[in-house]
């Protein structure tokens, strides 16, 4: 089964914050499946999933590719994934099951709900990653759209 | 204590566009090794 993560959940909880609605810009949809890791099935994801519901910017990633883009070890699974996001608010994923929502959340929901961006660990200062951290934060403004947000850089 | 897991629940099941969304996703069938739930730390 696949759950919905990152930028749609935590922009949601910010937008809730701040009483107000900003536009889906993306649906991040993720999955681990290492038995079939081309792009292509991916791709035939997001077709089934503008079936289901169109006209949505759906983005469908088998977290059992990521590595080749990411240059991280592979990942274990999707909980792995999500734990190497680059921000604490971004590492979070839910689906449903039986109409019941199910959280993943590596690092917890305080960070998010406290409107704290911070690095995950492997996107800490002195980590080679760490530059791919501060290049998000510059383009994506989001004190901009959210004012209440305490970013760390 | 803020259970913020609750919080993130409640305001899930009151956006009707996202719960849309998750509804399509539950719908799709691949293999998946989802790993832990919850808000466990690593």
């Amino acid at each position: 089964m696949l759950g919905v993560c990152a930028g749609l959940i935590r922009n949601k909880v910010w937008d809730c914050l701040h009483h107000t609605k900003t536009p889906i810009n993306d649906i991040d949809v993720i999955y681990f499946d290492t038995s079939d890791t081309s792009l292509e099935t991916e791709k035939q994801l997001e077709t089934e999933l503008a079936r289901f519901l169109p006209n949505q910017p759906w983005s469908v990633k088998n977290q059992a590719r990521m590595h080749l883009k990411s240059g991280f070890d592979p990942f274990t699974s999707s909980y792995d994934g999500v734990a190497h996001f680059p921000e604490i608010p971004t590492a979070i994923a839910v689906r449903l099951c039986n109409n019941e929502l199910e959280i993943m959340a590596p690092y917890g929901l305080q960070d998010l709900f406290e409107m704290k961006v911070k690095p995950t660990p492997f996107y800490q200062k002195n980590t080679q990653f760490y530059s791919i951290y501060v290049e998000r934060i510059k383009k994506k403004k989001w004190d901009e759209i959210w004012r209440n947000l305490s970013i760390e850089s | 204590m803020i259970n913020y897991e609750k919080q993130l629940k409640e305001m899930m099941k009151h956006d009707t566009n996202i719960f849309s969304i998750l509804k399509a996703v539950e719908k799709l069938n691949v293999n998946d090794a989802w790993g832990l739930c919850g808000t466990y730390s690593k």
